[in-house]
């Protein structure tokens, strides 16, 4: 009798299991807007479980009139660990209703179950944090036996006289079966989860595809592997001006003459032959549009056995960039040659300047010759017949000649070293001190100058010999000529290494001048003195101030009227 | 043939510079003959004369800048006669330009001396000129 019972309770509870599983799967098959993760949606999955519950309770085995069992345990504790808590409870009143009004003995027990199941599914949800996606068969297996044995640890709140009987008939059934049947419907319910949510990714992707093909503005044609047109997005009507059906199950062959599709069908046929990316660019004029500059890209699309399925072709128009490119080169060169034709100009405008120096090199200086020979020989040959004051104006006009002769040359030296390429090279400044101060010795005696200079022997810059010699002869001459009227007259030529920089003075006791003119004493015909007090062309220092800049140094000076001056050259260490 | 009867070549435009060199010359009591070339041209018709039997100079004295050919031309000529290339060439002239300085002497100059605006100066240098090219050296001609 025992027995019987037992296995009875058994067959009724596989029964069961088998109607859940039947009606889960079923469930699966109810179409939902599943991306939707709203209240409502919630609420009605609620329902539809609660409904399936209902279903299998009115299917029960009875052990007598009253007491009866069932598999809502299984869906219940899977609803509270699948579904939101919102479902699961909505589905437990749902139940509870339905056995309540069963009735009978063990009511109280099956509501006590309901609420039992479906609180270990919510509370073993909320343990893993709702992380319920792909839970592992040990762990379904382990869920289904902790509900089953709180439930079977609730029959010990049925009728006291029942209770003995129920432990006996249904314990070994419900531990055998039910921990199995959570795995199954667990798996079920998880599986068609999954299935759903890749169903939204693939949606979305081709969604996603869908809006990139018909909004981008470069035309894209999927091609069959006979290259027929599957698809043609939108772009492709302002492109050619015709419609997309125009193209669809069509070759190019036929769409197009021959002087269109020519130059891009080899490129497309080679992309399907090499089963690889093929790109070309083209100039194309189709029926109505102007030429169009086009990069075509053809890429094969292959199967799951490396068979070419179909042919992508994407085709960009790049008209206007190339147009612009082409106007960009255009202005480029058209530059060039004016900035060419701009030199070309400069360099015969230097040619005649330095045509013109030449000229006044020679032109002015012969009638100057003219000028000083004959009142020269006016004076020699003729002066028994000029008187005094005659003689001196003879003088006068001689020394005119010999002043504007300077003048000449200073100019001159001055425009040289502007033409001249300035070639710096290593200078022992000691020797080139040694050597100008020696060129001024008949002077330097006449005048009982002291002259010293102070520079470690093979001191070496890097000048160019010849323009910093004239820059320091011109030094030397205004040192000279300025301490002409001084008494103890002195002048020190001095140097030292300023690690950038190597910078060389010229000092002397002379009268000096109010720094108040230092920049404009380095202009080219500046004076600050008249000539009967300083001879001079005001070009000496204009050349000292251009030769440093050709080396790609600079010069300044300090003085103060009546106490001398210092004159500083600055030259770059390195080239 | 002696040196100082033989002529002087003075190939110089400006007739200021040419009154100016030969009263130097005579100042300096040159026995020499002055012969004169007012341009390039008549420079090179020169060479001419003397292919003719004319007397050779014993120097050229040569300005540089002349009408119609210029003086570094009539260089190039005169050194590029197969006889009269051994005459001695003074280049005599105001640049002191360095491209005419190193044109005159790869062309063949024996000399090039920038002619001083100051008269005593010039006179030094026609002396020294004389002395030198009339009464030193001793010429292959």
């Amino acid at each position: 009798m025992e027995c019987a019972m037992s296995s009875d309770a058994l067959i009724g509870l596989i029964n069961n299991a088998v109607l859940l599983l039947g009606l889960v799967l079923v469930y699966t098959f109810i179409p939902q807007r599943s991306e939707s993760n709203t209240q409502l949606h919630h609420t009605i999955s609620g329902l539809l479980l609660g409904g399936i519950s209902a279903l299998i309770m009115l299917n029960p085995w009875y052990l007598e009139p009253g007491v009866q069992f069932d598999t809502r345990s299984i869906l219940l504790s899977i609803t509270g660990l699948y579904f939101k808590p919102r479902a699961a409870v909505i589905a437990a009143v749902i139940t509870s209703i339905v056995r309540i009004i069963q009735g009978g003995g063990g009511a109280f027990t099956g509501v006590s179950v309901i609420i039992m199941s479906v609180s270990v599914g919510i509370l073993w949800r909320r343990q893993r944090n709702a992380d319920v996606d792909s839970l592992s068969w040990r762990e379904l297996y382990a869920f289904g036996w902790v509900v089953h044995i709180f439930m079977v640890l609730l029959m010990l709140t049925m009728p006291r006289a029942i209770v003995w009987d129920v432990l006996k008939s249904i314990t070994l059934p419900v531990l055998a079966i039910y921990p199995v049947g959570t795995l199954l419907v667990g798996k079920l319910l998880e599986r068609e989860q999954s299935r759903r949510l890749s169903e939204i990714a693939i949606r979305q992707s081709e969604e996603r595809f869908r809006r990139a093909m018909e909004n981008i503005p470069d035309v894209v044609v999927i091609y069959d592997r006979d290259l027929r047109i599957q698809y043609i997005n939108p772009a492709t009507h302002k492109l050619s001006g015709r419609a997309v059906s125009e193209f669809i199950g069509r070759q190019d062959a036929d769409i197009w003459p021959p002087e269109v599709y020519a130059p891009y069908m080899p490129t497309l046929e080679e992309s399907r032959k090499t089963k690889t990316m093929r790109s070309i660019e083209v100039d194309l004029t189709l029926p109505g549009t102007g030429t169009r500059t086009l990069a075509i890209t053809c890429v094969p699309l292959l199967d799951e056995h490396g068979e070419v399925r179909e042919v992508l072709g994407i085709t960009h128009d790049f008209t206007e960039r190339k147009q612009a490119e082409r106007e960009i080169r255009q202005l480029n060169e058209s530059l060039e040659q004016r900035i060419a034709e701009r030199t070309a100009q400069l360099e015969a405008k230097t040619r005649e300047l330095e045509t013109f120096t030449y000229s006044v090199s020679h032109d002015l200086k012969a009638p100057l010759r003219g000028i000083d020979g004959y009142s020269r020989l006016l004076m020699e040959d003729y002066s028994d017949r000029v008187d005094e004051e005659g003689r001196s104006f003879l003088h006068n006009i001689q020394r005119a000649a010999t002043q504007m002769n300077q003048l000449i040359e200073d100019l001159l030296a001055f425009s040289r070293l502007e033409r001249r390429d300035l070639r710096r090279a290593p200078v022992d400044l000691h020797a080139l001190a040694h050597t100008l101060v020696a060129e001024y010795a008949r002077e330097i005696e006449e005048h009982d100058v002291a002259v010293t200079v102070d520079l470690p022997p093979e001191t070496i810059v890097l000048a160019d010999v010849h323009g910093l010699a004239m820059a320091l002869r011109n030094l030397l001459d205004n040192a000279l000529k300025f301490t002409a009227k001084t008494k103890n007259p002195r002048i020190e030529i001095g140097g030292r290494d300023e690690k950038l920089m190597y910078n060389i003075w010229v000092r002397d006791n002379g009268i000096g001048f109010d720094m108040r003119y230092h920049d404009r004493i380095f202009d080219i015909f500046h004076r600050l003195h008249r000539a009967e007090d300083y001879a001079g062309t005001g070009v000496g220092l204009a050349i000292v101030q251009k030769a440093m800049q050709r080396m790609g140094g600079r010069t300044w000076a300090e003085s103060a009227p009546e106490r001398g001056a210092t004159f500083y050259l600055e030259l770059p260490r390195t080239s | 043939m002696n040196e100082s009867s033989r002529p002087i070549l003075l190939i110089e435009d400006n007739p200021m510079d040419v009154d100016l060199t030969k009263r130097a010359f005579a100042r300096r009591k040159l026995a020499n003959p002055i012969l004169i070339a007012r341009d390039g041209e008549e420079a090179v018709q020169w060479i001419g004369r003397w292919e003719q039997g004319d007397d050779v100079p014993v120097v050229i004295l040569l300005d540089l800048k002349l009408p119609k050919l210029s003086g570094l031309e009539v260089l190039r000529h005169i050194k590029a006669h197969p006889v009269f290339r051994t005459i001695p060439v003074v280049v005599l002239t105001t640049s002191s330009e360095n491209s005419d300085v190193e044109t005159a002497y790869e062309l063949g100059a024996n000399s090039y001396i920038i002619k001083p605006v100051d008269f005593d100066k010039f006179m030094d240098v026609a002396g020294q000129i004389e002395l030198y090219w009339t009464v030193l050296n001793k010429s292959a001609l």
